[in-house]
């Protein structure tokens, strides 16, 4: 079963490795990242099946991290092993975080123009609605069963309306959701 | 002096790294309340606009621990701020990932992976309400968030720095040629 997730015969080189996931990185602007990196990493450069790509992508999502890093670590990890795990996510990372500086510092230098501390309320707010859309997506998709939609609406009251902490709640949550669904899939 | 600083940004972001189920925008709720509420370390607005920069730059949106980390010691706090956010969590995943592989098609992968999804959704909506209760800013805030929402699910494939820009444009446009005071 393995056989059928190891990557192709020909050793990818680490600075490959890293050349791929840092594009990734500096072009991942909102989303669809997934979809761009299948397409460079499976189709077009074959390093791993489509099957390998996407049980690795849904273990990444439902793994804590962000979604980018955890696929660069597990992509990384099929091709190259922890060294590779460590290179592509380092890769991923490193382009966002000097552009992000860059734009604080950009940011900061606006802020001497009236009307610019306005403009980034207004971003913000924006920013707030598209998190929505996602919040709203998945609360779509987990009212699909009672059991998904009671944790997502007791975890949304508990932290979002009742200011519980994150950690504890999402740990005490975490592993009574998973208890359930161990009983009701047995 | 600073190494306060640099023990303090760790303390906040390395737990909440090993909870951001589903994702780095999970743990905002999180984030925002050890920042602005308990620890004070900068005021709502200033918060809003870190995270209205975290979301208009590219890569993982939960880049915000980099510009806090910068606010409170410049770049060693801006490097310190991003690996303790992404380093715990990047650690437990690569290990989890190979011992979830190793024990493939075991009856309690879906189990987990079922019982986990719903709580990322709702960290995010929860996410959402979170920072959006940090703003002063009244109706306008709540048209343009609602206007980006429906925008972005009527077309999705709408570029969100578009989205994030019309949204600006707009505060500015109501706050100095409308008059309003929101």
């Amino acid at each position: 079963m393995d056989s059928q997730l190891k990557t192709s015969t020909k050793t990818v080189k680490l600075s490959q490795l890293f050349a791929v996931f840092f594009k990734i990185g500096v072009l991942s602007f909102g989303g669809g990242l997934s979809g761009w990196i299948y397409r460079d990493v499976v189709t077009r450069r074959r390093w791993m099946t489509a099957q390998a790509f996407l049980a690795g992508m849904t273990l990444a999502q439902v793994l804590p991290g962000a979604n980018v890093a955890n696929i660069a670590i597990y992509i990384g990890d099929r091709i190259r092993g922890p060294l590779g795990a460590l290179v592509a996510v380092t890769a991923v990372l490193v382009g966002p975080f000097f552009v992000i500086l860059a734009l604080a510092e950009a940011f900061l230098w606006l802020k001497q123009f009236d009307g610019f501390d306005d403009f980034l309320d207004g971003v913000a707010a924006a920013a707030i609605g598209l998190l929505l859309v996602v919040g709203m997506d998945a609360g779509r998709i987990a009212s699909k069963q009672v059991r998904s939609a009671v944790v997502f609406l007791l975890v949304f009251t508990l932290i979002g309306v009742l200011n519980a902490p994150l950690i504890i709640t999402v740990a005490v949550v975490g592993v009574l959701s998973v208890c359930w669904c161990l009983r009701t899939e047995r | 002096m600073s190494e306060g600083k640099l023990l303090a940004l760790i303390s906040v972001f390395a737990p909440l790294s090993l909870v951001a189920v589903g994702g780095g925008p999970s743990i905002f709720a999180g984030i925002q309340v050890q920042v602005v509420e308990i620890r004070q370390w900068m005021d709502a607005r200033e918060f809003l606009h870190l995270f209205a920069i975290s979301r208009a730059a590219p890569g993982p949106g939960t880049m915000i621990s980099t510009l806090i980390g910068w606010e409170m010691a410049g770049f060693s706090g801006a490097v310190v701020g991003t690996l303790a956010l992404f380093v715990p969590s990047s650690v437990l995943c690569f290990f989890l990932m190979r011992l979830w592989f190793r024990h493939e098609g075991k009856s309690w992968h879906a189990a987990v992976s079922k019982g986990l999804e719903p709580i990322g959704g709702g960290l995010i909506l929860a996410g959402a309400l979170s920072i959006g209760k940090l703003s002063s800013a009244g109706w306008l805030y709540w048209i343009v968030a609602l206007g980006a929402a429906l925008a972005f699910y009527v077309f999705p494939k709408l570029s969100p720095v578009l989205v994030l820009a019309a949204g600006g444009t707009a505060f500015v446009c109501w706050r100095h040629f409308a008059g309003g005071v929101i």
